[in-house]
């Protein structure tokens, strides 16, 4: 909790920056990559976040990584400030909580569907007009493919969790069945 | 110290009393005092040579001059009326008269004075301390003989009692034995009646566990079998039906509500 409400308060000052000539979206792009990056290597987090290693290194180690992802010099003058204040392992975090407020400042709603197999195009649509019609906004799916769902669905959008899958209906069948205690 | 005067008083008439006994038969034995005495030596040469037969030769019988006379005596014996010759105080007495009166009688005197100065305080002392213990000895032997017969009341008393004790005894052992076993065996009941209740409630407890796991147990199998049935015939058809349905219950549904799994109602 206090790592969200830190990154939410980064996240939040990062916004107004971008919002200020409109780049909201490219920092909120930028920084889910860097994020994305960050979490795919362990060796790399290791070396940014780890105090032992002079501030200096692991400043030149992130602005090598932010030439290589070409990242604007807002972003990087903010993955330094993290660095600086020893705030750079909650990158992930604050990245998402961006990627949250740039959806609800553009009226958007990131909505993760599992389904036990590929949905084909025209059940996409139609998930999405589905969604978009129950949130009132614009609705981004991220899909995933669940085998273990057996069957069905399950929609998060928020913190709201729609499961219609066999596993869960199973596993009700199965609560029910067996007495309490 | 007045008993010994009276004793040195009473020593003293005697020897007097002897001096100037009258009358006294010559065969007498004995009388007038012991003749180992000295006081007054036995005239040997007035002894009677017409002794009678069978009378006590009178060796330290105490004899004046005139056993002289009993010569002329007849039978051996004195004549009466004759004073006996008493040497006072002359020093040097002719042959056959004795010592002088007074000086043994000062001898006397002074042995009796100086024995009391000096023999009578110890020997005194000593009947005292002696007198003492022997009254100190009588009282304790008082004492513990009154303490031996109480003693000897009370045992006899108590030996008198003794089978009544014994009985009364024997009769609290035996209620007391049976308040014992009469309690042990209450005891006993109360704990086998605890151990059953306990076992019977293990006994329930352990057949409600084996019920409920075997319960579980069927349910997970049958759930189990369940899905792998599903996972088996489930195809693209009724993938996309349960997503259907679950198009339908997202559009009649109230939002935040979750919307009805694919498999019921219309299923």
């Amino acid at each position: 909790m206090i790592v969200g409400s830190i990154a939410r308060r980064y996240a939040k000052a990062l916004l107004s920056l971008g919002l200020e000539d409109q780049s909201q979206e490219a920092l909120a792009r930028q920084l889910d990559e860097l994020a994305h990056t960050l979490g795919q290597s362990a060796e790399l987090r290791e070396a940014l976040g780890n105090p032992i290693f002079p501030l200096s290194e692991r400043k030149a180690t992130m602005e090598a990584l932010c030439t290589r992802l070409a990242l604007t010099r807002i972003v990087r003058n903010f993955v330094m400030l993290l660095l600086e204040r020893g705030r750079v392992l909650a990158l992930p975090d604050i990245a998402r909580e961006l990627g949250v407020m740039v959806d609800a400042h553009a009226g958007r709603v990131r909505a993760l569907v599992t389904s036990a197999t590929p949905l084909g195009p025209d059940l996409e649509a139609r998930l999405r007009v589905a969604l978009e019609k129950r949130h009132g906004k614009k609705v981004l799916l991220e899909k995933l493919v669940d085998p273990t769902l057996i069957g069905g669905l399950v929609t998060e959008v928020g913190d709201v969790t729609c499961d219609g899958s066999i596993r869960y209906q199973m596993e009700a069948l199965k609560a029910a069945l067996l007495p309490a205690g | 110290m007045r008993s010994l005067w009276a004793a040195l008083a009473l020593g003293a008439v005697l020897v007097l009393g002897g001096g100037t006994a009258t009358g006294q038969p010559a065969g007498q034995p004995g009388a007038g005092g012991p003749a180992k005495a000295g006081a007054l030596r036995p005239h040997r040469a007035g002894l009677p040579k017409a002794r009678p037969a069978g009378a006590p030769h009178a060796k330290g019988a105490l004899h004046g001059k005139g056993a002289a006379h009993a010569k002329a005596a007849p039978g051996g014996g004195h004549g009466g009326g004759h004073a006996v010759h008493v040497n006072w105080y002359r020093a040097s007495p002719p042959p056959g008269e004795s010592q002088p009166f007074l000086a043994t009688l000062f001898n006397f005197i002074v042995l009796g004075l100086l024995l009391g100065r000096f023999g009578y305080p110890p020997i005194r002392d000593f009947v005292k301390a002696r007198h003492e213990t022997i009254s100190k000895d009588l009282a304790d032997a008082q004492r513990l003989r009154a303490e031996a017969e109480a003693r000897l009341k009370e045992y006899e008393a108590k030996i008198a009692n003794l089978d009544h004790e014994i009985a009364t005894l024997l009769q609290g052992i035996r209620a007391e034995g049976e308040a014992e076993r009469a309690r042990i065996i209450a005891a006993a009941d109360e704990q086998a009646q605890r151990l059953r209740r306990d076992a019977e409630s293990t006994i329930a407890q352990d057949m409600k566990r084996a019920r409920h796991e075997i319960e579980q147990e069927a349910v997970t199998a049958a759930i189990g079998t369940a899905e792998r049935i599903l996972r088996e015939r489930i195809t693209d058809a009724d993938q996309r039906g349960f997503v259907e349905r679950y198009l339908v219950s997202l559009a009649t549904e109230a939002p935040g509500a979750t919307p009805t799994p694919p498999g019921r109602g219309a299923a």
